[in-house]
């Protein structure tokens, strides 16, 4: 009890201390809070999103009827409270009342359906989920809205479909199981039994027969799928849960929810460097008053355990804090957000991130000054004869340094493990998180070589002209206060590391998520066109007044072989393989799409190895050049250099793999995984693929009515919606990372802010000293000045170049994305850490210096 | 030493008149050119899964002269037959099997049109005095019953306009069993593909001489 109010007595005197502590470790939690509160509420608005796109929790599906036994075995196996419904899916012909038909989609559902989503008609303006009319009626279909352009119908028109004819009820506009995909046709909606009527049903129908489930709100789904996995027998049934579903835009959000867990890292990251920083130089202080107290009769271990008690007090004071302040920071960011996000968006603070807060709070901030604490042992009273209470001091009265050393790293393992769980936590990836780590140490270990040699060239500067007598003291203390020096640039230096980062990473994340600036987004897409209808369906667009673009070749192959050995095919069919084993299959014995283009369209970027220069002349004697976008070489196991056959229809074709490039997919353009230099395939058999800008709905129409007419066999997919879907999110997402960002820069801008001023509050005795010695105000201003500018910016200008490294890691190993630089980020980040420095400098300068020398020697 | 010499002179005494009367290699090979889908090009399984290279074995098990080249490439429509036949006169094969039109069918597109395409590739070929062989394909019943007659029907009318050599089913007994496809119920697997390639060559062993 006594030991509790000497410390309550104690803090009280360290206010300054107390105050930096918490405000530092709260600004930090607070940013971690919010940002995972923040990733949190992505994940769950697009848990939202994805169910919405299959209707369901969990879907069951073959290319046949499912069997009764089938159906019930997996409805048994569901958790107490699921629902079911039907429902069956397939193309068929339709005809239209002047007699004409048309390929549709039909979709038939049963009662029930669907359990998240719907349909928007065109007489309602709201998403709606209730299709009882639907249901109730034989003869009522639903149609999109592109079907109705078609066949030229109305509410009330009545189409053919198989040996049934049927009356649209309702127009659609909108469909959210739809999702991010686009389909060849239509689609009609239309009841199970009325789906019977038509008798296209039977045997020899292909078509997809699905149950969708909703399952109590507490169900593990992965876990669930797992053991239905196991239980169906049939290899030809899917279960698809919802986040396959809408898995189209799945890296991208990954993506952003990899940066979010990064950014929430970040500023935690943050918050440690300054708490271990300030704690450290508390520390220093104190080991004077421990060795009177050892000296008076203080046992190591109550030594320990007053200090332990201590840090967990402040810990859990600023957790408190942190979170009342992030009830208030995060409805904040909703507000913020919510103007401009382009769906409805919810944010949740989640009990686990309550939780894992005040973990983090109360051990994270133990385990960061544990290493510190450890040296407690070494605190002999002798230190109070010592005129130095800096922890070497120590060190020349012990000759166990080395044994102090090994444990000093030993008692940083559990701080360190931590901070590995957190990111392998918030990345959710043993290899991203682990690299962020070890990025992120060895900048320490870069800092604190790059400082030391620094630190040893000053010492080596000799000044002699007295004007330059503030340069002289200000590199003099520098090098004379070895460890002070070094641990300040550490922290400052990790600062700017983490500070830059964030900036930096989302430079290069944005530039992957924005359409390249000068390309238009496509509305429409066309396919299979032939080399002898280019220049019909050029002049059908040309009469409509639309400009084709794009127009890029498709030429169809098979990979024979890798640097002359069969390529490897993977397992044969039918052999009894899993799922997976067949869907890697397929991948690896599908065709192969192959292009040519000269140089990198905008969308593009080279990533490795030469550019594909020039025509291939045969008579040259060399092997044609390949371009492959790096992703799809990963997966096929392939580099630059390999020897690539491929056979067109039975023709050999060779060339070499020469560069690796990333492709941006949301520019929307025709790409294509393998690109040949030109001159090779063009003789080739091939088909061309094309899009064109936005178009009216009507001119849409009479595109689609023209090409019928004259090339019937090019597909034309409306893909505005699906664009704008993508967009939409897109767009999303790029809010959210520039929110994170402001959010890291506020945590990086307290550290920054709390170690100058801690460091500041350090110089008061030497201010006072020099006072004493009858130096000039402007002299000692100077010096104060540009010691710390020497400081900060050195330390600013290696961490923001580490940081610019350490970006191009992440941004391979974690985001696989392209990396930009961004002067912008360092510049800001540098100018950033060079105004905190003037500002505290400015204030805590004029207060010092105004100050009684005697009130500045005053304090130790 | 003496058993060895013995051997081979049995040995040669067999393999001699084997070779003498097969005849097969001293007849000039003829080619087999198959212009098809991804039915053709094997969609799913590897290449010599694939029925061209099953068919293959088949002529040569049976000592048929005929060397199989696949064309197939996948999601390809009856509009790409010119193209494709054109690339491929270059070096001319001596007969040609016409294995398109399921994706015409599965896409919808216009009987007339497709009917059309068929046509003109037939009249290329056979100007340039390749044998044609056609392989017809049916659609799922889903489509109903009009537009699969008319369908069904393209395919006889061809047969009867050019008087070709015609496999009315190419999926015939692998369509829609289950045991014999993929799990997208569309394509074949290994198994499924033996027996198309079974089904050509009964077409084709005594029309390809």
């Amino acid at each position: 009890m006594r030991l509790l109010s000497y410390l309550i007595s104690e803090l009280k005197h360290s206010h300054r201390f107390v105050l930096f502590f918490i405000f530092n470790l709260c600004i930090g939690l607070s940013g971690f809070i919010a940002l995972d509160g923040f990733k949190s509420s992505i994940d769950h608005t697009m848990k939202k999103k994805s169910r919405q796109v299959l209707g369901a929790d969990l879907s069951l599906s073959a290319r046949r009827p499912l069997e009764s036994k089938e159906v019930d075995l997996v409805f048994k196996n569901l958790p107490v409270g699921s629902v079911e419904t039907e429902v069956v899916e397939l193309y068929s012909m339709v005809q239209f009342p002047n007699g004409s038909t048309r390929l549709v989609k039909i979709k038939a559902v049963s009662e029930n359906y669907p359990f998240y989503g719907g349909v928007r008609v065109r007489s309602h303006y709201e998403i709606q989920s209730n299709f009882d009319s639907l249901l109730k009626s034989n003869s009522s279909i639903w149609v999109f809205s592109e079907l109705m352009a078609q066949g030229d119908l109305n509410i009330g028109s009545q189409l053919k479909i198989g040996e049934a004819t049927f009356l649209v009820d309702q127009v659609i506009v909108d469909d959210t199981t739809s999702g991010m995909g686009a389909s060849f046709a239509p689609t009609i909606y239309m009841s199970v039994d009325s789906l019977k009527k038509t008798n296209l049903i039977r045997k020899g129908s292909v078509a997809w027969h699905s149950r969708l489930y909703q399952l109590p709100p507490s169900t593990h789904l992965e876990a669930l799928t797992e053991s239905l996995f196991r239980k169906i027998p049939s290899q030809d049934i899917r279960l698809t849960t919802h986040t396959e579903a809408s898995a189209q835009v799945g890296r991208l959000l990954q993506s952003l929810n990899d940066y979010l867990g990064l950014a929430a890292v970040v500023a935690l990251f943050l918050a440690a460097v300054g708490t271990g920083f300030l704690f450290r130089s508390y520390f220093q202080r104190k080991i004077q008053e421990v060795a009177i107290l050892v000296s008076l009769g203080l046992t190591k271990t109550q030594a320990s355990f007053y200090y332990f008690t201590q840090i967990v007090l402040l810990g859990l004071m600023s957790v408190i804090l942190a979170l009342i302040l992030s009830f208030f920071l995060v409805p904040m960011i909703h507000a913020l957000t919510s103007e401009f996000l382009p769906f409805e968006f919810e944010y949740v603070l989640t009990l686990k991130t309550v939780i894992v807060s005040l973990f983090v709070g109360v051990f994270g901030s133990l385990f960061i000054c544990l290493p510190f604490l450890g040296q407690l042992k070494k605190i002999q009273p002798v230190v109070l004869l010592s005129e130095s209470i800096d922890l070497r001091a120590t060190n020349s009265v012990t000759s166990k340094n080395s044994y102090f050393e090994y444990r000093f790293i030993f008692l940083c393992l559990p701080g360190f493990l931590m901070f590995w769980g957190l990111s392998v936590w918030q990345a959710s990836s043993l290899v991203a998180g682990t690299v962020f780590v070890g990025a992120f140490l060895s900048a320490g270990v870069v800092l604190i070589v790059c400082g030391s040699v620094a630190l040893k060239l000053i010492e080596k500067i000799q000044i002699r002209p007295r004007r330059w007598i503030a340069l002289q003291w200000a590199l003099r203390d520098l090098a004379r206060e070895r460890l002070t020096s070094i641990s300040c640039f550490l922290a400052l230096g990790l600062g700017a590391v983490l500070l830059n980062l964030i900036p930096q990473v989302q430079e290069s994340l944005e530039y992957e998520l924005s359409s390249p600036k000068t390309s238009k987004l496509p509305s429409l897409f066309m396919f299979d066109i032939q080399e002898d209808q280019l220049a019909i369906v050029q002049a059908v667009f040309d009469e409509a007044g639309v400009e084709l673009t794009q127009v890029s070749p498709m030429i169809q192959s098979r990979l024979i072989s890798v640097n002359n050995e069969e390529f490897d095919k993977g397992k044969g069919a039918g052999q009894g393989l899993s799922r997976e084993e067949e869907r890697e299959m397929r991948f690896r014995n599908r065709g192969f799409n192959l292009s040519y283009r000269d140089g990198l369209s905008e969308s593009e970027t080279l990533h490795s190895g030469q550019p594909l220069v020039g025509r291939f002349e045969e008579s040259s004697g060399m092997i044609p050049g390949i371009s492959m976008e790096k992703r799809f070489a990963r997966r096929l196991n392939l580099k630059i250099g390999d020897f690539l056959k491929f056979e067109i229809e039975g023709v050999p074709v060779e060339g070499k793999i020469v560069n690796l490039r990333s492709v941006r997919w949301t520019s929307f353009q025709p790409n294509f995984f393998i690109q040949f230099q030109p001159g090779v395939l063009e003789m080739a058999p091939k088909t061309f693929i094309a899009t064109s800008e936005a178009a009216s709905e009507s001119i849409k129409v009479r595109l689609q009515r023209d090409l019928v007419e004259k090339a019937p066999n090019v597909s034309i997919i409306d893909v505005t919606r699906l664009v704008e879907k993508i967009s939409a999110v897109v767009r999303q997402m790029g809010l959210a990372l520039q929110t994170m960002a402001i959010l890291c820069l506020i945590s990086g801008f307290v550290v920054i802010f709390s170690i100058l001023s801690h460091q500041m509050e350090k110089k008061r005795w030497q201010i006072g000293l020099k006072k004493v010695l009858g130096a000039d105000y402007k002299v000692i201003q100077r010096y104060i000045y540009l010691q710390y500018l020497i400081l900060a910016m050195f330390s600013a200008f290696l961490g923001v170049t580490v940081s610019v490294v350490f970006s191009y890691i992440l941004s391979q190993v974690l985001f696989e994305s392209v990396w930009v630089f961004s002067w912008k980020a360092p510049l800001f980040s540098t100018l950033l850490i060079f105004v905190i420095t003037l500002g505290v400098i400015f204030v805590s300068s004029k207060k010092y210096l105004r100050q009684t020398t005697k009130s500045l020697l005053n304090v130790s | 030493m003496t058993f060895l010499r013995k051997a081979i002179v049995i040995g040669l005494i067999f393999v001699t008149p084997l070779s003498v009367l097969g005849g097969a290699k001293t007849e000039p090979e003829k080619t087999l050119l198959i212009i098809g889908d991804s039915l053709t090009e094997g969609y799913g399984v590897s290449k010599s899964s694939a029925y061209p290279a099953q068919l293959q074995k088949l002529f040569e098990k049976n000592n048929i002269p005929i060397k199989v080249r696949n064309a197939g490439s996948s999601g390809s429509t009856t509009a790409s037959l010119k193209g494709r036949l054109k690339w491929h006169l270059k070096k001319k094969p001596d007969y040609v099997m016409i294995a398109l039109g399921a994706n015409d069918g599965l896409r919808g597109f216009p009987i007339e049109s497709t009917e059309k395409n068929l046509s003109e590739g037939i009249k290329i070929a056979m100007e340039n005095n390749i044998k044609v062989i056609l392989a017809g394909m049916l659609l799922p019943m889903n489509f109903g019953n009009e537009y699969r007659a008319q369908f069904e029907g393209m395919y006889k009318s061809l047969v009867k306009q050019h008087d070709v050599i015609f496999i009315p089913f190419l999926l015939k007994g692998v369509g829609g069993v289950k045991e014999l496809n993929l799990s997208d119920g569309i394509h074949p697997n290994e198994k499924g593909y033996s027996a198309v390639a079974k089904t050509v060559f009964e077409v084709l062993k005594g029309s390809l001489k």
